[in-house]
């Protein structure tokens, strides 16, 4: 009996240091969302050749503002694809670019691109929406082949944070070991965002402040998003 | 259901990306315990020393394979079990999958390793090259080569005769117990052997063991001394298969390290150092704390922090700086010191 208590022990045990990866994170640097009830701002004409006017594309459906009305959250239906999308804004570029828009009641979390734009897909919009927060990155780091990573962005907290860079080739692939360094007293980093050469994004959960990103072919331009 | 079959049903999901958050957790959990046993195989103390357990590595091993895109899917993990091998196996005898998965998981842990290295290789290298050096001048030692491994016959000659122990790699928990027992933590690596076959000729016990389990040995010794004489000897030895002690001692050296930029700013903020200076004495204390997890100071503090601050010389050293980094070394160990009492309180050891 104590055999099978120890083993369902041990089982449980490994679960929850497993689920670490898959588990949604609990960021520290996350900035509730509260729905904003004015007037919603005019349509984006973000709508590329479709020969549609916007509003016949997208319908603002709802909107979200931050309480120091820093950051703007806007919720869009795509009437071609019937999909949510949504549009974060922000007067400054390091917190919309990349940044995690949460959806708590889904237990999801989504992230930005360079224009502060993420797709939802086709969720319930009203179980869904209950409940939003954002997640701008918290250190920002640029790595060029051959380069120490510099930091070109980072919050109070991270200041003297640090990356170790090592690249190793593994026949054809080319692997990207990098290791936070002088991570202040208590401080997590939850996720790791890498963005090669501006364009495709992996996003990844530190394990022991250690992650190993197989790179594509040709990667040149390196950016390193840490998220408290 | 065998364990590879909901594997591959579940490999399945996540290409056709109709997977919950169980699926994905029950697929990592699989594959970690398939790994498990294979690190348990290949790695001896050195991952403990390094501050890894063989699940840290497990899932460093994997972790990889479930790194998302924006779109939420896992493309290293979608390339390795694309939708035709995933097809292929569907068909196939488990067995065959099972071997497949295997030698995947198999390569990417060596992979994980060689990734490692730099951390859980150089130092120990060093140590075992001067381990070498000193059993070659030492009578009573013998060096034997055989199939690529160092076999060291250590204790006096023999150990056939009538009354003499031998002791092979499979005691090698003996060899621990007798140095720590007998005090050689905090002997230089030709004192300590020089003791070590003294005391095994007093015991009449000959080692005959590979060298790797020699330089566990001593590592080993040396930790548990480090750790004992920053307790003020209250700290009395126990199995190294404890994994608590090194995470506790993980979480103290972030907390420590913390604490040192607290107080390079406050110099800094006083003008006594300046922000390249004070990135020098960041770097050496880390370079300290790092020497003392491994073994302990293996040099004078004037050559850690010229590592990094070349342009400073003794007497500037001697004039200016010493004071400053003398302090922030007491005061770790200060730290240290008390977080192991702290800890000796709480586990009801005074």
């Amino acid at each position: 009996m104590t055999d099978r208590n120890s083993k369902r022990d041990a089982d449980q045990e490994l679960k929850d240091f497993c689920s670490e990866i898959t588990r949604p994170p609990v960021f520290q640097n996350r900035i509730k969302l509260f729905h904003h009830l004015s007037q919603v701002s005019p349509f984006p004409h973000l709508v590329g050749f479709s020969g549609l006017p916007s509003y016949e594309i997208y319908a603002e459906k709802r909107a979200f503002i931050s309480s120091d009305h820093s950051f703007l959250l806007r919720i869009l239906h795509d009437h071609l694809s019937g999909r949510l999308e949504a549009h974060l804004l922000h007067p400054l570029e390091h917190k919309y670019r990349y940044a995690f828009i949460l959806l708590e009641s889904l237990n999801r979390e989504f992230l930005t691109d360079l224009h502060g734009w993420t797709t939802l897909g086709q969720i319930d919009e009203e179980r869904s929406l209950a409940s939003v927060s954002v997640c701008p990155p918290s250190a920002v780091f640029e790595l060029k082949r051959g380069q120490e990573p510099v930091q070109i962005y980072a919050e109070e907290r991270l200041a003297g944070c640090q990356l170790k860079t090592e690249f190793f080739s593994v026949g054809p692939q080319l692997t990207l070991k990098v290791q936070l360094v002088n991570l202040a007293e208590a401080g997590e980093i939850k996720r790791m965002v890498l963005v090669i050469d501006g364009g495709e994004t992996l996003i990844a959960v530190p394990q022991k402040d250690l992650v190993f990103y197989e790179l594509p072919e040709g990667a040149q331009t390196l950016r390193i998003y840490l998220y408290e | 259901m065998a364990e590879e079959r909901k594997i591959l049903l579940r490999l399945l999901q996540i290409i056709n990306n109709n997977y919950t958050e169980s699926d994905l957790e029950s697929l990592i959990m699989s594959m970690v315990r398939l790994l498990l046993p294979l690190i348990r195989k290949q790695s001896g103390l050195y991952l403990r020393l390094a501050g890894y357990q063989p699940r840290d590595i497990a899932l460093l091993t994997i972790s990889p394979l479930f790194i998302r895109n924006r779109q939420g899917r896992f493309p290293v993990l979608e390339k390795l079990f694309n939708w035709k091998i995933v097809e292929k196996f569907m068909v196939a005898r488990e067995t065959d999958f099972r071997r497949y998965l295997k030698n995947i998981l198999a390569r990417r842990l060596k992979q994980t390793f060689y990734y490692l290295s730099s951390e859980i290789q150089p130092e120990r290298n060093k140590i075992k090259r001067e381990i070498l050096y000193a059993l070659k001048k030492l009578p009573g030692c013998r060096i034997n080569r055989e199939n690529g491994r160092t076999l060291i016959t250590i204790g006096p000659d023999r150990p056939g005769k009538t009354g003499l122990k031998l002791l092979t790699a499979i005691q090698s928990e003996r060899l621990l117990e007798i140095c720590l027992s007998q005090g050689l933590g905090g002997l230089q690596v030709p004192k300590f052997f020089k003791k070590l076959v003294e005391v095994l000729s007093e015991q009449k016990v000959t080692a005959e063991i590979p060298l790797n389990t020699l330089l566990e040995a001593y590592i080993e010794t040396q930790k548990n001394y480090l750790l004992a004489e920053a307790g003020n000897g209250l700290v009395t030895w126990t199995r190294p298969e404890t994994g608590t002690l090194i995470t506790d001692l993980n979480s103290w050296l972030e907390e420590l390290r913390a604490r040192n930029t607290q107080l390079l700013n406050r110099y800094l903020a006083r003008n006594k150092i300046d922000k390249k200076e004070m990135e020098a004495y960041t770097k050496a204390l880390n370079d300290l704390l790092q020497d003392w997890q491994e073994g302990g100071q293996e040099k004078s503090l004037f050559t850690y922090l010229k590592k990094y601050a070349p342009e400073i010389s003794s007497e500037e050293y001697r004039r200016e700086k010493r004071k400053i980094l003398e302090y922030l070394v007491k005061t770790s160990r200060d730290f240290l010191k008390t977080k192991l009492h702290e800890q000796q309180a709480t586990a009801g050891g005074i």
